[in-house]
């Protein structure tokens, strides 16, 4: 598995599997004077899964420093808990756990939902636009596409923002929509779209680093000959491109800017190789290998007819997680957005938990809400990886995940259901909990839980978009923020 | 007889049962019930005029507005293999998925391009180059010369124009010519000639112009945003409906050969690629996704039997006997192998391969009695009939069902009813919708529908009591609300004669159609007119023939038109 960091501080990383790969030769001292004093990044992480039926086995008790370890929160033990499945120190200190959120389930109010639980929590949650409708997609533009924006408005960087999912496919096709997505932007044309995730680890790291210069290369000249070819193929790409679009209606045109636009940026993330591997941390990561395919022959317990599937999660969660750390160690972008799994998701947990079931139906009678606790606490041990991995990594006169805001949301809470007037359940956006990590350099105040009056989960991510320099109170039609999360 | 839906209206629950049919209203005549299905007559399809009037009802401009539609997966990885005979199939997983808010992957009007998209489909550009240009056997199929060297550029140039005209569907400039041609120089370097063609493959399969069907045209004099397709899109307008694919040499040649102008001519090409198994592969597919059995989700033996089983009887009543369209609903015959045969308890079929075993008595008939179809509308572990009905209004009749709204119904739809008492029998547990007043306005539209299907289960098997439960037996009662005349039904077999009966069934797959072949939802009245035309040619005289239906469709001036969005 991919454990190298950098060549200096990282060597000792977990597993002892390191593996020292030589620096680019287009790291470039000048580039690292250009930049900004203190670039900070920012991550949002969605989970397709509410927090319990009636008990909650993720929400710390314990409000303020030193909150317990849930089951959920396990992975920030590290080590402490269990060396093996969480190689690294303590992260308790650089997390926050924020509780007690609330998405209102009235669609006539700011950042609200209608009763309707799948899925009317995503859009409100990260946009802080009202959905009114079961579908899931946001109404408005998503946190991380306004960091994007305004980084964008300040440095052309190798991709603005990266959009990963973890989960490659739903598994189950009886429900409408496409749930897919976490990130929205404006669209060209008017309204909003999604910004769709790459999902294939091979795919992602191919976009990342195919061109750069490998670790055992010994003659630079067959790479740069495929370079020269690569760029000549997407140089008559775009230019047909840009001759069709001349001859194209409005409408038309407008269908294909976006298309035409990502050949573009395409292209020329191929001619920038050079200029963007400043920090001494970056490295090109060790090929992920092939795709990880379908596990077969899964059952489902709870429902035997009701398919579930798994497609190596664990390991693309992985892979993708060390593509997020890299592109932020390299500054290659500041912005990253991993929806591990789909709002009402039907993957199956038994891989992960050994619960024969899939997370959806594990809220709803397949398993105890122990058990979603542990499939919760299977996504934050990659957050926490991640954000172990950027704790490891110098930069200027701090570490990376100081320089970065990590936030982690899931699709419910627990409480009541409107839609069926229960007291306890799953399908439910009162009591939310949400995580926050890293950031001091931002102005974040890690290690401590606070529990909110009932605040729009929204807020929770406009607190972090402060912390990496984006000034405003304003998430869609959600305002505010925990300051309390602040120093 | 004419029957119609009753036009009883629940202003509460805005569940009419009438959704959709009263917009488009199955035309002058319903279907006569007295006349035998399959009275019809079979002449040559290509010699039969259509119906008086439907041409006119067809003019140009009559279509909706269109827009620029990216090919889907399943297009693009279908078009890929006729091209190059590559198959990509392994590769379409590094693709977004196709998004869409019809029944089909090609709605164009959900598509975004992404970094995502670009990325892998320059992927996918780069593995196909990479696959020709190492294999002599696929090189040979695109490469219609022999080069003397690898800066051969008259060989180079061949190929480019050959292999050019069949991905972007047109005959390419000289201009664009030279610009693939400057690929060359890496040839040459290479001491290859396959080099350059890898790159010109790569290059082609990420150019715009292969991705999306672009439509251009030329403007109609006094008619703003109207413009005539020429040859070119309308031959790729006429491939991608009827085979999901590129126009072949052979298509391309009739443009080539103006033997695509006249609508005669449009016809008899149609006709002739009707004749293709390709054609038979689309159709199949379109009620795959239209009935939702395109990815079942079982054992995969037991559910390519079951897709078989399905696709052997669009083609034997489309395509091989012609017989009216709605045969596919009444059909007194199966086609299963032994294990499928077994499955459903009939009787296994003559020898070991698959064939056709009659149902007999047993209360199945058409389509609606195949596994394929059985295999929808499940929830909490059974059957439901909530949902069984919910996808019947909308697949069978193009009803929506509104979601409850929280204002007037308290319920929680991830329970079953009376999710509480496990212990009584499912007819008991849905009484509750009924007993209700919220509820029972839009529920006696599903639950009385699912409740008619209740004997089969999940897999398609027949049942006599629910399961784990054999206290609880299932009579199998149902009902259609919403139409006039008996309404009560036992089974699939019944079910698909109501559904003929009532008239909805012809002009509901009419506009599930239209969707199909524009790749957009019905959205104006615009497309009511097309569909009251259309879905009147396709019930004229109870003949139901889809087969002319796509004929009257592709031949008339309409399909050679566009309006601009």
């Amino acid at each position: 598995m991919v454990r190298t960091i950098s060549r200096r501080a990282i060597l000792r990383g977990a597993g002892g599997t390191a593996m020292a790969l030589p620096f680019l030769d287009i790291m470039t001292p000048r580039r690292v004077a250009a930049q900004v004093a203190k670039p900070m990044r920012y991550f949002v992480g969605f989970c397709g899964s509410s927090i319990a039926n009636k008990v909650d086995f993720y929400t710390p008790k314990k409000t303020g420093r030193d909150f317990e370890l849930t089951v959920a929160l396990q992975a920030l033990g590290g080590r402490t808990v269990d060396a093996m499945k969480y190689p690294w120190d303590s992260l308790a200190g650089e997390t926050s756990v924020v509780s007690n959120l609330k998405i209102p389930w009235e669609p006539n109010m700011p950042g609200g939902r209608p009763a309707v639980f799948h899925s009317s929590s995503p859009g409100p949650l990260l946009s802080g636009v009202r959905s009114t409708d079961s579908i899931p997609d946001c109404r408005g533009v998503t946190s991380d596409e306004v960091v994007a924006a305004a980084v964008a408005g300040k440095q052309k960087l190798r991709f603005r923002s990266l959009a990963y999912r973890v989960q490659p496919e739903r598994y189950r096709t009886s429900y409408p929509g496409n749930k897919g997505y976490m990130s929205f932007r404006n669209a060209a044309a008017g309204g909003i779209e999604p910004n769709t995730p790459i999902v294939s680890p091979r795919l992602a790291y191919d976009q990342m680093f195919s061109g750069f210069k490998p670790a055992d290369e010994k003659d630079a000249t067959v790479r740069l000959y495929a370079l020269e070819k690569n760029r000549s193929v997407l140089d008559l790409v775009r230019d047909n491109s840009d001759r069709l679009l001349r001859r194209l209606g409005t409408g038309d045109r407008q269908r294909l800017q976006r298309h035409f636009d990502e050949i573009r940026d395409l292209e020329t993330r191929l001619v920038q190789i050079p200029e963007m591997m400043p920090a001494m941390s970056c490295q090109v990561l060790p090929d992920p290998g092939s795709e990880p395919t379908a596990v077969t022959g899964l059952t489902n317990t709870y429902a035997a007819d009701r398919p579930v599937g798994y497609t190596g999660e664990d390991q693309r969660a992985r892979v993708l997680s060390d593509l997020v750390y890299m592109a932020f160690a390299c500054d290659m972008t500041r912005v990253a957005t991993l929806m591990f799994t789909f709002p009402m998701c039907f993957m199956s947990v038994e891989p992960l938990i050994g619960k024969k079931v899939d997370l959806h139906d594990l809220g709803h009678g397949g398993g105890n809400d122990q058990n979603i606790g542990e499939a919760i606490g299977w996504h934050i041990k990659h957050v926490a990886y991640l954000a172990d991995r950027l704790r490891r990594t110098t930069e200027g006169d701090g570490n990376l995940l100081d320089r970065s805001a990590l936030v982690f949301v899931n699709e419910g809470g627990v409480g009541f259901d409107p839609e069926q007037n229960a007291t306890s359940s799953t399908h439910s956006t009162d009591s939310m909990t949400a995580l926050i990590m890293g950031g001091r350099a931002g102005g974040l105040k890690p290690g401590q839980h606070v529990a909110t009056s009932k605040r729009h989960p929204a807020e929770v991510l406009i607190t972090a978009m402060n912390a990496v320099g984006v000034t405003t109170d304003t998430l869609g039609e959600v305002k505010g923020g925990v300051r309390e999360l602040m120093m | 007889m004419r029957n119609r839906l009753l036009l009883t209206t629940l202003a509460l629950s805005g569940c009419t049962g009438l959704i959709g049919m009263s917009e488009y209203p199955p035309g002058d005549r319903g279907t006569d019930m007295t006349k035998k299905p399959g009275a019809g007559p079979t002449t040559p399809t290509a010699n039969v005029p259509p119906a008086a009037g439907v041409a006119s009802l067809l003019e140009p401009g009559l279509f909706g507005k269109s827009g620029l539609r990216r090919l889907s997966r399943a297009e693009y990885r279908t078009t890929i293999e006729d091209l190059t005979g590559v198959d990509v199939t392994a590769d379409l997983a590094l693709l977004p998925g196709d998004a869409a808010s019809t029944y089909f992957d090609n709605d164009y009007t959900s598509q975004v391009a992404s970094a995502a998209l670009v990325e892998a489909l320059k992927a996918i550009a780069d593995h196909v180059g990479e696959r020709v240009a190492s294999d002599p056997v696929l090189r040979a199929r695109v490469v219609p010369c022999t080069p003397i060297g690898p800066g051969d550029g008259a060989c180079f140039r061949t190929f480019i124009r050959t292999f050019g005209r069949r991905v972007l569907r047109r005959p390419l400039a000289d201009d664009l010519v030279e610009r693939y041609a400057t690929l060359q120089r890496f040839a040459v370097q290479d001491a290859s000639f396959a080099s350059g063609v890898q790159l010109v493959v790569r290059a082609m399969l990420q150019d715009l112009e292969f991705l999306y069907r672009v439509e251009i045209g030329t403007p109609v004099a006094d008619a703003p945003g109207l413009f005539r397709l020429d040859g070119w899109e309308l031959a790729t307008r006429l491939s991608y409906l009827l085979w999901g694919s590129a126009p072949d040499d052979e298509l391309l040649g009739r443009v080539d050969t103006k033997k695509l102008d006249a609508p005669a001519d449009v016809r008899a090409a149609a006709v002739k690629m009707l004749g293709d198994p390709r054609a038979v592969a689309r159709v199949a597919r379109m009620h795959a996704l239209w009935l939702a059995y395109d990815r079942l989700p079982h054992d995969p033996a037991l559910a390519t039997a079951m897709r078989t089983e399905s696709d052997a009887l669009i083609k034997r009543v489309v395509f091989t006997d012609k017989r009216p369209w709605t045969d596919l609903f009444s059909a007194t015959n199966t086609f299963v192998d032994a294990g499928l045969a077994k499955h459903y308890g009939l009787p296994a079929p003559a020898g070991n391969a698959a064939a056709w075993v009659d149902y007999g008595s047993n209360g199945r008939r058409g389509i609606l009695s195949h596994g394929s179809v059985l295999s929808n509308g499940l929830k909490f572990g059974d059957t439901s009939p909530v949902q069984r009905g919910i996808f019947l209004r909308n697949r069978l009749f193009c009803q929506d069902i509104p979601l409850p709204s929280a204002s007037t119904v308290k319920v929680n739809v991830d329970q079953p009813p009376q999710g509480g008492d496990k212990n009584a029998c499912k007819a008991d547990r849905y009484a509750e919708h009924r007993m209700e007043v919220a509820c029972a306005g839009c529920h006696r539209l599903m639950d009385p529908l699912g409740m008619g299907l209740e004997n089969y289960d999940g897999l398609g098997r027949f049942r006599t009591v629910e399961p784990g439960k054999p206290e609880c037996k299932i009579d199998g009662a149902g009902e259609v609300q919403g139409i006039t005349g008996p309404n009560t039904f036992n089974g699939p077999g019944e079910l698909g004669d109501l559904a003929i009966r009532s008239g909805a069934l012809g002009p509901c797959f009419v506009s599930q159609m239209y969707q199909f072949a524009l790749g957009r939802p019905v959205r104006d009245q615009d497309d009511g007119q097309v569909l009251k035309a259309l879905a009147a040619r396709f019930s004229a005289d109870g003949r139901f023939r889809l087969d002319d239906l796509l004929l009257d469709l592709v031949s008339a001036p309409a399909f050679r038109h566009r309006v601009a969005e």
